[in-house]
C-alpha cells in the first residue's frame, strides 16, 4: 500500500495490523457521531506505538476496532492475513483469546479472585502461557500473589492487569490509559513493565494515552484529531520509562 | 411538573427496565392470591350455599334411626325441652332394578311429609310432580340418580321391596338437603349409576313394609340455642326401648360430614399454601429493591442533596414494592375468580345443590389484598433501610470495591482443585450468604410445595391400596336382611361363581373412655381372615385376639386409650347390652374409624349367638351375571355392594382430579422457582455485568460466560434440592394432618420418584429461568467496559 499517498507509513518490519478506510459512526441521522472517518494505518510487528491525541478524536474506537471488540462502519482491517472486518463475532473471539492482550484504565480485576487467580483466569485459555506466578514476578508483584484486588494499591492492581495481560505470550498488547489512574511513580513502574514485555517478547504493543511525556518511550507516535491520524512520529531514540516524568 | 411526578416517572421508567423481574415477582404474589381467593371464595360460595338451603328446607339437628316404634312415640320427643319439629318417617334399604343392567342396584326408600310446605329436610322439585298419595307405584327420584341413569318423569324401575319386587314410575326428580353428597352405605365413594334415593307417599310405603301407625327413622329440628348433647341423650332414652341406634346431630351426618371434610380440605389450602407464595415474594422484594438501591446510590445521593427527605426517597422504594403487589394483586383476584368458578363446577358434580352460584366476596378480596400489600411493604421495608442510612455524600461516591476473601471451604482445604471460573461462583455465593440463603430458601419451598402436594397422589394411593388391598379386600359385600345364624355359609357357598365366603357382622356402638365418646360400628371378623387383614404401624399384620378390640389410630387418640385400657361399650341395637372392653392393639388403616373384634366374642357381646349379617366374597368374575341374578331370587340376601367397582371408580376419580391438581402445583410451584431462580440471576447478571465483560474481552466465549451465571444458579439450586425434600416431607405431614377427618385420614406415603419427579421440575423451572438471563450475555457491551470503573 506504499503506493497509495493517505496511508500513513512506519518504517519497520512487516505490517501486524494493515487498517484502509476505517471508518465508525455512532447513531444515525442528525445525531450521529463520528468517531473514525477514514483512517489508514499499518501497525508493525514489535512496534511500541504510542496513540496521542484529545478525547474522542478517535483513538479508542480505533483500539476497540484492533482489538477485535468493535466493527468499523466502513473500511477493512487485517491482522497479519486475517480480515478481521469479515470475522464472525466467534472468531473474533477466539482472536482476543489467542493473540490480544488488553490492559484498562480501571484495571478490570475480577474482584473475588486473588492477583494470581486473575492471572490464571487467562493462562488457562491459551496453550504455552507462562506460569501465573511467572508473570507476577516479572512484573514485581512475586510476593503479593495471594492477595484479593481489594488489598492491593492502584498500582499493584494495574501490575497485576499487566501481568494478565502478558502471561499469555500475546502477540499485541492493547492499552487503554493504562497509568491514567496512577500517580507519576507507580505510572512508570507499569510503563517499564509494559516496556519489558515488548523489549523480551517483541510484543506489539499499542498504548492509548493523554499524556504527551509517555510518548517519548515509543518507536512512533501516532496522533489523532477529529477521527483521523493527524501525523506520525517516530522516535530516532526511545527514552527508558525510568526517565519519564510528569 | 411537580417533583413527585418526576420521581415516580423514574419509578416507572425502574419498573420498565425491570419488567421481567416485576412480572416474575407479581406472579408469585398472584399465585399466593389466587389460592387465597379461590379456596376462601369456594369455601364461602359452597358454605354460604348449604346455609341457606338447610334454612330454606329446614334441615334436621338431629337424626336418629331405629327398628320400629308407633307413632304415638313421637309425641313424647316434642316435649323434649329444646325441641322444635320432630318428623317420623320410614326408611329402608333396597335392591333396586333396572331393565337391561344385570349389576345389582342399591337404593334407599324413603316416605314423603305429609306437606312438603312445612316438613323438615323438604325436597325441592327440580322436575316433575310429588307423587298421588293414593298411586302405589309413583315416587320422586333424586336428581343425582335420575342423571345418571337418565331417567325423568314417566322413567320405570323396580325395587324389591320387603321381598316384593315393586314397579315404579317416576313422577318427579327432587333434591334433598340429606342427600347434598349422596353415597351409598360402606361406599367411600360416589356411585350414581348404582345408587340412588327416592321417595314415596308414606302411606304406600308403609303399606309395603308393614309400617302403618310406625316409624323407623326421624329428625328433629331444635329451638335456637338448644342443648344437642341434652336432646341427642333424651332420644336415645325414649326411643331405646324401640331399637333406636342412637341419635346423632349434623357433624355424623353423612352428606352434612362429607362437606364439612372439603370446607376442612379448602380452608386447610387456604392457610398452608398462600403464606409460601408471600414469604417468598417478601424475600424477591427485599432482594430487588437492595440491589436497586445499590446500583442506584448515586441517584439516592442526588435526591438527598436535592432535599428530598429519607422517608420520601424510602416511599419511593416502597411505592416500587407497592405497584408489584398490586399488578400481581390484580392477577391474583382474576385468576383466584376463574380457578374458584372452575373448582365449584367441578363441586357441582359431587354437590347436589338447588343453586351453587360461585361468587367472590368483598371481604375475601379485601383480605387478601391487606395480607400481599402487608407483607410485600415488609420486604420492602427493611431493603429501604439501606437508603435512609446513605447520606447523600456517601451515597454520591462509589461503593468501596467488594471484598472477598476465601470461602470457608477453601479455607479448610476443599475445593482445591476448582477452576478460577469456579472459584469465581463460590466466592460470590458466599460473600452474600443472606441472598444465596434466600435464593436456596425460595428454590426448597418451591420444591417442598410441589413435593407436599404432588404426594397427595402417593398418598391417596396408600391410602386406597390399604383399605382395599387390606382391609376389604373382597370383591363383593353381601349384605343379609336380618342377622342369620351361621348356617348361611353353605347357602352362600352354594351360590354361581363363588371361590369364598367370610361372615361378617357388624354391630352399632358408643365407645366411651373417660369424658370421650364416638359412635362408631364394630366389625366381627373370623380368625384366619383373607379377605380382611389388620396391620399395626410397621405394616405387620395383627392377629385377632380372641377378645378385646383393635381400634384405628384415629379413635385410639380420640378417646386417648392405648393398648391394655378399657372401653365402655354400649350396644346401640338388640339387647343394648352395656359392658367393658380391653383395647388390645391400635392399628393404621386410614378409611373411616374403624373398630375389629372376633365375630363370635361380638357375639357373645350382643348375645345374640352365632350370627352374620353379611358376608365377603370372593368371586369368579366369569360368573358375576348369574351370581347377581341368584342372589336377586334368593330371599333374606339382601344387596350387593361391588367392592372391585369401587375401587376402579376411585382410582378414576382419584386420576382425573388428582391429575388436574398435580398440574395446578406444578405450575404454582414452577412460578416460584423460575420467579426465584430469575430474580437470583438477574441480579447476579447485574452485579456481575462489568466482570462477564472483562471476561469477554479477555477472550472468553459467550458459553464460558455463560456457564458462570448459570453454575452459580446450579450451585444454589444444587443446595436447595436436599433442604426442599426435607421442607417437603414436612409440609406434607403437616397438610396430611390438616386434611384428616373422621371419614378418612391420609397417611404420609410420600414415594421416592415423587422426590424425583418434583426436583425435576424445579431443576427445569431454574434452567428456563437461567436461559431466560443468559440471553442477556449477548447484549453485554465489552466497549464500555474498557473504560468503566469497577
Amino acid at each position: 500500500m506504499s503506493n497509495d499517498p493517505t496511508t500513513h507509513m512506519m518504517p519497520a518490519g512487516a505490517p501486524a495490523f494493515r487498517a484502509r478506510g476505517l471508518t465508525k459512526v455512532y447513531g444515525m441521522g442528525e445525531g450521529a457521531v463520528h468517531a473514525l472517518r477514514g483512517v489508514d494505518i499499518d501497525l508493525h510487528e514489535g512496534d511500541f506505538i504510542v496513540l496521542l491525541g484529545p478525547s474522542g478524536s478517535g483513538k479508542s474506537t480505533l483500539l476497540n476496532i484492533v482489538g477485535g471488540l468493535d466493527r468499523p462502519t466502513a473500511g477493512t482491517l487485517h491482522y497479519r492475513d486475517t480480515e478481521l472486518t469479515a470475522s464472525s463475532d466467534r472468531d473474533l473471539t477466539a482472536f482476543r483469546r489467542q493473540h490480544v492482550g488488553f490492559i484498562f484504565q480501571f484495571y478490570n480485576l475480577i474482584p473475588s479472585l486473588t492477583a494470581r487467580e486473575n492471572v490464571a483466569l487467562v493462562t488457562e485459555l491459551v496453550e504455552k502461557p507462562m506460569a501465573p506466578d511467572e508473570a507476577l514476578r516479572l512484573v514485581g508483584l512475586g510476593d503479593r500473589m495471594n492477595h484479593f484486588p481489594a488489598q492491593l494499591s492502584g498500582g499493584e492492581q494495574q501490575r497485576v492487569a499487566v501481568a494478565r495481560a502478558v502471561a499469555k505470550r500475546p502477540e499485541v498488547l492493547l492499552c487503554d490509559e493504562p497509568t491514567g489512574a496512577l500517580d507519576s511513580a507507580t505510572g512508570v513502574r507499569v510503563l517499564e513493565a509494559l516496556a519489558d514485555v515488548n523489549r523480551t517478547l517483541g510484543t506489539t504493543t499499542v498504548v492509548i494515552t493523554h499524556n504527551a511525556t509517555i510518548a517519548g518511550m515509543a518507536d512512533h507516535v501516532v496522533h489523532f484529531g477529529d477521527g483521523r491520524v493527524v501525523s506520525i512520529e517516530t522516535n530516532t531514540t526511545k527514552r527508558r520509562p525510568s526517565e519519564l516524568t510528569w | 411538573m411537580s417533583p413527585l411526578a418526576a420521581i415516580d416517572l423514574k419509578l416507572a421508567r425502574d419498573m420498565w427496565h425491570r419488567r421481567g423481574q416485576v412480572l416474575a415477582i407479581a406472579l408469585v404474589i398472584a399465585s399466593a392470591v389466587a389460592t387465597l381467593v379461590m379456596a376462601l371464595s369456594a369455601l364461602r360460595s359452597l358454605s354460604d350455599a348449604r346455609e341457606a338451603y338447610y334454612d330454606r328446607q329446614r334441615f334436621a339437628q338431629v337424626f336418629v334411626s331405629l327398628k320400629r316404634a308407633p307413632e304415638s312415640a313421637a309425641a313424647r320427643l316434642r316435649d323434649i325441652p329444646g325441641v322444635a319439629q320432630v318428623e317420623t318417617r320410614v326408611a329402608r334399604f333396597v335392591t333396586i332394578e333396572i331393565e337391561g343392567n344385570a349389576e345389582p342396584l342399591r337404593g334407599l326408600a324413603l316416605s314423603l311429609s305429609e306437606s312438603n310446605d312445612t316438613a323438615l329436610n323438604a325436597l325441592v322439585l327440580r322436575s316433575g310432580r310429588f307423587p298421588d298419595p293414593d298411586r302405589a307405584s309413583e315416587v320422586l327420584l333424586h336428581e343425582s340418580f335420575a342423571a345418571a341413569n337418565g331417567f325423568g318423569p314417566g322413567s320405570t324401575f323396580a325395587a324389591v321391596m320387603n321381598g316384593r319386587k315393586q314397579r315404579l314410575v317416576v313422577t318427579g326428580v327432587a333434591l334433598s338437603p340429606e342427600h347434598i353428597y349422596v353415597i351409598g352405605p360402606g361406599d367411600i365413594v360416589p356411585d350414581n349409576r348404582r345408587y340412588g334415593v327416592f321417595w314415596m307417599h308414606r302411606k304406600q310405603l308403609a303399606a309395603i313394609l308393614n309400617y302403618e301407625g310406625a316409624f323407623n327413622d326421624m329428625s328433629l329440628r331444635l329451638l335456637r340455642g338448644a342443648n344437642t348433647a341434652t336432646v341427642v341423650a333424651a332420644v336415645d332414652h325414649i326411643l331405646g326401648p324401640y331399637g333406636a341406634a342412637g341419635a346423632f346431630d349434623r357433624k355424623e351426618q353423612s352428606s352434612h360430614a362429607f362437606l364439612d371434610s372439603e370446607f376442612g380440605q379448602l380452608s386447610a389450602m387456604a392457610s398452608v399454601i398462600p403464606p409460601i407464595f408471600l414469604i417468598v415474594s417478601a424475600f424477591l422484594l427485599y432482594t430487588v429493591i437492595s440491589r436497586q438501591i445499590e446500583t442506584q446510590r448515586h441517584e439516592i445521593g442526588l435526591l438527598k442533596a436535592f432535599g428530598y427527605s429519607d422517608s420520601t426517597v424510602a416511599w419511593h422504594f416502597v411505592k416500587f414494592a407497592l405497584t408489584i403487589s398490586v399488578i400481581g394483586l390484580v392477577i391474583g383476584w382474576l385468576a383466584g375468580a376463574w380457578l374458584g368458578y372452575q373448582i365449584t363446577e367441578l363441586y357441582r358434580e359431587y354437590f347436589r345443590f338447588p343453586a351453587l352460584a360461585f361468587a367472590v366476596a368483598p371481604d375475601i378480596l379485601f383480605t387478601s389484598a391487606g395480607v400481599a400489600l402487608t407483607v410485600s411493604c415488609g420486604g420492602a421495608l427493611i431493603a429501604t433501610r439501606q437508603a435512609m442510612r446513605l447520606t447523600p455524600a456517601v451515597a454520591m461516591s462509589p461503593p468501596s470495591p467488594a471484598t472477598y476473601r476465601p470461602s470457608f471451604m477453601e479455607r479448610v482445604g476443599l475445593l482445591r482443585d476448582l477452576s478460577t471460573t469456579g472459584y469465581m461462583i463460590v466466592r460470590h455465593v458466599t460473600r452474600f450468604p443472606m441472598r444465596s440463603g434466600m435464593t436456596v430458601t425460595g428454590i426448597a419451598l418451591s420444591l417442598g410445595l410441589l413435593i407436599a402436594t404432588v404426594q397427595f397422589m402417593d398418598s391417596v394411593t396408600l391410602m386406597i391400596d390399604s383399605f382395599f388391598f387390606r382391609a376389604q379386600r373382597q370383591d363383593v359385600t353381601l349384605r343379609f336382611v336380618e342377622p342369620r345364624a351361621d348356617a348361611v355359609r353353605g347357602e352362600i357357598e352354594r351360590l354361581p361363581g363363588v371361590l369364598r365366603a367370610e361372615l361378617r357382622r357388624t354391630v352399632g356402638v358408643k365407645l366411651t373412655h373417660g369424658p370421650r365418646s364416638k359412635r362408631v360400628a364394630i366389625l366381627g371378623i373370623d380368625p384366619g381372615s383373607e379377605l380382611s387383614q389388620q396391620v399395626d404401624a410397621d405394616g405387620r399384620t395383627i392377629d385377632l385376639p380372641p377378645t378385646g378390640l383393635l381400634l384405628t389410630r384415629r379413635l385410639a387418640e380420640y378417646l386417648g386409650v392405648t393398648p391394655g385400657d378399657d372401653v365402655e361399650v354400649a350396644v346401640l341395637e338388640g339387647r343394648r347390652a352395656r359392658t367393658k372392653a380391653q383395647v388390645t392393639r391400635v392399628i393404621d388403616e386410614y378409611v373411616g374409624l374403624a373398630v375389629y373384634m372376633q365375630r363370635a366374642a361380638l357375639n357373645r357381646l350382643t348375645g345374640d349367638g352365632e350370627v352374620a349379617d353379611s358376608a365377603w366374597l370372593k368371586i369368579d368374575a366369569a360368573h358375576d351375571a348369574a351370581l347377581f341374578a341368584e342372589v336377586k331370587q334368593t330371599p333374606g340376601l339382601f344387596t350387593i355392594q361391588l367392592q372391585r367397582r369401587a375401587y376402579q371408580m376411585f382410582r378414576a376419580l382419584l386420576d382425573q382430579n388428582m391429575m388436574t391438581m398435580v398440574w395446578f402445583y406444578v405450575g404454582f410451584a414452577s412460578v416460584i422457582a423460575f420467579g426465584v431462580a430469575y430474580n437470583a440471576s438477574r441480579i447476579t447478571l447485574s452485579e456481575r455485568a462489568h466482570e462477564l465483560a472483562t471476561l469477554r474481552v479477555l477472550g472468553y466465549h459467550k458459553r464460558e460466560v455463560a456457564l458462570i451465571l448459570v453454575g452459580e444458579l446450579a450451585l444454589l439450586t444444587f443446595i436447595a434440592l436436599p433442604i426442599g425434600c426435607v421442607l417437603g416431607y414436612g409440609m406434607a405431614s403437616l397438610m396430611m394432618e390438616l386434611f384428616e377427618t373422621d371419614l378418612y385420614q391420609i397417611p404420609l406415603g410420600l414415594a421416592p420418584a415423587t422426590y424425583g419427579w418434583s426436583a425435576l421440575v424445579i431443576i427445569a423451572a431454574t434452567a428456563v429461568s437461567a436461559a431466560v438471563v443468559v440471553r442477556r450475555i449477548q447484549t453485554l457491551d465489552l466497549v464500555r467496559v474498557l473504560k468503566g470503573r469497577d
